[in-house]
């Protein structure tokens, strides 16, 4: 497979596997960059055929999941040193974080049913919906069927209808008391 | 939004605009993957070379487990075991010649060899797994498919291999355990490796296989340890090992995490496998402990005969402490005594007992009649050329009489003459008797006396019968080591290991003896309830040997060869602690980023 293609067909799926796997979005980003690039590298090192993109896309995953491996245990070692920083300089790198800004109510508590749904349904939703990546792609970096994607797709987007649904409800329940 | 719509799923439009809370810019990835693959393909030479080379060393290695698992010298382990025993086995080595002799002398050492070298490539894969490139996600299920995999494809290998050690250990094989945990060994690295191909080392999947392995080792060790003729530690401490291992494994890991179940069931199987565990540490770790004079002196002075102890085992340990000036209560266990000699209708054998211990004095046995009786007929001086028949019978009277002072000096020299008629007659007479026991109490009779006729001569008879007598090969599941009462019966008897090592003290003759071999016998072991009898005259008997002339200690060298199996376990332990420990545990490395 030629990497213009491999990154066109991965990009999003690989970086939404990483962030359901718990990384931060810029993270994520580099560790699906290093990923691709050392897959593609290190291609001879696969025992199957790289040709074929079932077989690319799970060996982009095992590399993918080493360096998130790594990425982890790393930061668990970072977390245990105390870092004093400047107020100021604190300050700049709050406005500097994006999940800062200000976002919409309503698809902030998208987001957060995103991340309470099971883990199989919100990778593929992140998979899936970052870069619009087909179906077949998100399929064959998860060594799954392209049906059991959209399986999991249709149960994730029904599982966010209920819970949101039943949240509006419930908010709505108290208003009407409170005014 | 509007959550009231009739859709009963969520518009994707909706899930686009929630997954893009930063800015994922296409051309800025692409830039990015380019710039590190140009980066990469500039050392990619020298890259591909280091792997190349990494390649060829790891299937060298893969060559080299072969070749070694193909080294094992299967059938001449056996003879293996009895060339550990030394100078004494001979006939073991003469049955063998040229090349099939080198390779028994060898094979003992080539085993070690074989276990550090199996030991250090399984610790340098299992590290090579956990840090391979290939790790995917550590899916609990796919482990699972893994294992399975795994246990197609080599499980029929593995279940021959412990068949067949399993089967050669009921055969006498008694190196059969140490081919169990080299294969053990084998198949936790080849399983750990493919995991780690496979992307699905995670801490709960090594786990859930290392702690019914060990604890399946654990069990099978119990087994062989009746048939572990040698070592000179105890067996059971393999057990021990094994299920160590297995209870850290089972109390620091999740190993149930990939089991059908709640929580709670998974919790509470957990814990009881780490009691399950505690519970054979404890039973088993009882024999590292060496048997104390304090429990000595507890045993002598609560022994109750009701228990299935016999007076006779009972007087070794408590000669023993004697000889040692140790002091103990004789108060209850007097009464027992005379309760068992009112009820006994032989009586001898007790007095005897009663006493070379002190339990009865000179004047409860001057009047006896049976005393008086025999004493007559011994002192008869037409029977001066006679054999003592049963010669252990009337030894008490011998002792009264030579403790009473009565006795004059021909009639101590008509004595020694008769013990010495005994002494030549007796293999004459009962070849296959129990000549040490015989042997014993006539040195010690004529010690008494203060006589010492032929002295030459009856050191000679006890070297020849010391080394005829030692058990060195024959019955499955009894030690070897120690000695037996009758030539006819194919294992060693604490009491006949006992007189022969009163023989040694007396006569010398460590040279004409396995004593590592005869130190395996006595090794501690049980010492509760009613095994506790024997295993009080294995230890004082231990304690006298070491007193013995000429007898050294065992050194590191002889544990390092005779406790293979211990050592090979201990490793197989830190092998599966390591490759358990050392995988990624997964519920920490999946905590959402705060």
């Amino acid at each position: 497979m030629e990497l213009e293609e491999a990154i066109e067909r991965f990009r999003g799926p690989l970086t939404g596997l990483i962030l359901s796997w718990g990384a931060p979005p810029v993270d994520a980003i580099e560790m699906a960059q290093d990923s691709l690039a050392d897959g593609y590298l290190q291609r001879d090192r696969c025992t199957g055929d790289t040709q074929d993109p079932v077989v690319f896309g799970r060996w982009l995953r095992g590399v993918a999941k080493n360096k998130y491996s790594n990425w982890a245990r790393t930061r668990s070692r970072r977390e245990r040193r105390v870092v004093l920083m400047a107020p100021e300089e604190l300050a700049d790198k709050q406005k500097q974080n994006p999940q800062s800004e200000s976002v919409d109510p309503a698809i902030q508590n998208l987001r957060d049913e995103i991340e309470r749904l099971p883990k199989k349904q919100r990778e593929v939703v992140l998979m899936h919906y970052l870069d619009e990546s087909s179906v077949a792609d998100v399929a064959a970096i998860l060594s799954v069927t392209p049906k059991a994607v959209e399986g999991r797709l249709y149960q994730a987007r029904l599982r966010l209808r209920k819970r949101l649904t039943a949240s509006a409800s419930s908010s709505q329940f108290v208003k009407a008391i409170l005014l | 939004m509007n959550t009231n719509d009739s859709n009963p799923l969520v518009d994707e439009d909706q899930i686009r605009a929630a997954v893009r809370f930063f800015d994922f810019d296409r051309e800025t990835f692409n830039r990015g993957v380019c710039e590190r693959v140009k980066r990469g393909s500039q050392g990619q030479s020298s890259i591909t070379r280091s792997k190349q080379l990494d390649s060829k060393t790891q299937h060298d290695r893969g060559g080299f487990l072969r070749v070694a698992a193909s080294v094992i010298p299967f059938p001449m382990l056996n003879g293996a075991a009895a060339a550990a025993q030394g100078a004494t086995t001979p006939k073991t080595l003469a049955a063998v010649g040229g090349v099939k002799k080198a390779l028994v002398l060898i094979a003992l050492p080539a085993l070690s060899l074989l276990m550090i070298a199996v030991t250090a490539v399984s610790f340098y894969r299992i590290k090579k797994s956990q840090n391979s490139e290939n790790a995917v996600d550590a899916d609990v299920m796919q482990s699972q498919e893994a294992v399975t995999q795994w246990w197609r494809q080599h499980g029929l290998i593995a279940g021959a291999v412990f068949a067949l050690a399993l089967a050669a250990g009921f055969f006498g094989w008694t190196s059969a355990l140490l081919v169990v945990f080299i294969a053990s060994a084998l198949a936790a690295t080849s399983l750990v490796v493919k995991l780690g191909k496979e992307g699905l080392i995670n801490r709960s999947a090594v786990a859930a296989y290392c702690i019914p392995v060990l604890a399946f080792l654990g069990q099978l060790s119990q087994i062989f340890g009746m048939t572990n003729r040698t070592a000179l530690l105890d067996p059971m401490l393999v057990t021990v090992t094994c299920f160590a291992g297995a209870g850290i494994l089972a109390l620091f890991t999740r190993p149930f995490a990939g089991q059908k179940g709640s929580p709670w069931t998974k919790q509470l199987r957990r814990f009881a496998a780490v009691i399950i565990c505690g519970c054979f540490i404890i039973f088993g770790a009882k024999s590292i402990m060496p048997v104390s004079t304090n429990s000595m002196v507890q045993y002598v002075e609560d022994f109750d005969p009701n228990l299935l102890g016999y007076w006779k085992t009972w007087e070794v340990t408590a000669d023993w402490l004697i000889e040692q000036e140790v002091e103990f209560d004789r108060t209850e266990v007097r009464k027992r005594f005379q309760a068992a000699i009112e009820r006994e209708k032989y009586k001898r054998y007790l007095f005897n007992t009663g006493v070379s211990t002190g339990l009865m004095s000179t004047r409860d046995l001057i009047e006896n009649e049976d005393f008086v009786a025999s004493s007559a007929r011994l002192l008869d001086p037409s029977t001066a050329d006679q054999a003592i028949g049963s010669v252990t019978q009337y030894s008490f009277v011998i002792d009264v009489l030579a403790d009473a002072g009565d006795l004059s000096m021909s009639q101590r020299e008509h004595l020694a003459k008769r013990l010495m008629v005994t002494w030549n007659e007796n293999e004459k007479l009962y070849p296959n008797g129990d000549v040490l026991e015989d042997a014993e109490v006539i040195t010690r009779l004529l010690v008494k006396l203060d006589q010492s006729p032929e002295f030459a001569k009856r050191q000679m008879d006890v070297h020849r019968w010391l080394s005829k007598r030692q058990v060195t090969e024959g019955a499955r599941f009894a030690r070897l080591g120690g000695f037996q009462n009758f030539p006819t019966v194919k294992s060693s008897d604490p009491s006949a290991t006992e007189n022969a090592v009163r023989l040694m003290q007396h006569y010398g003759g460590v040279e004409k003896v396995d004593v590592l071999a005869l130190r395996s016998f006595l090794r501690p072991k049980f010492d509760f309830g009613w095994m506790k009898h024997a295993e009080m005259v294995r230890a004082s008997t231990l304690e006298r040997l070491n007193q013995v002339p000429g007898i050294s200690k065992p050194n590191i060298w002889d544990y390092l060869v005779r406790d293979q199996s211990l050592w090979f376990a201990i490793t197989l332990v830190g092998l599966c602690i390591y490759a358990t420990m050392g995988a990624p545990n997964l519920e920490t490395i999946r905590k959402p980023s705060q």
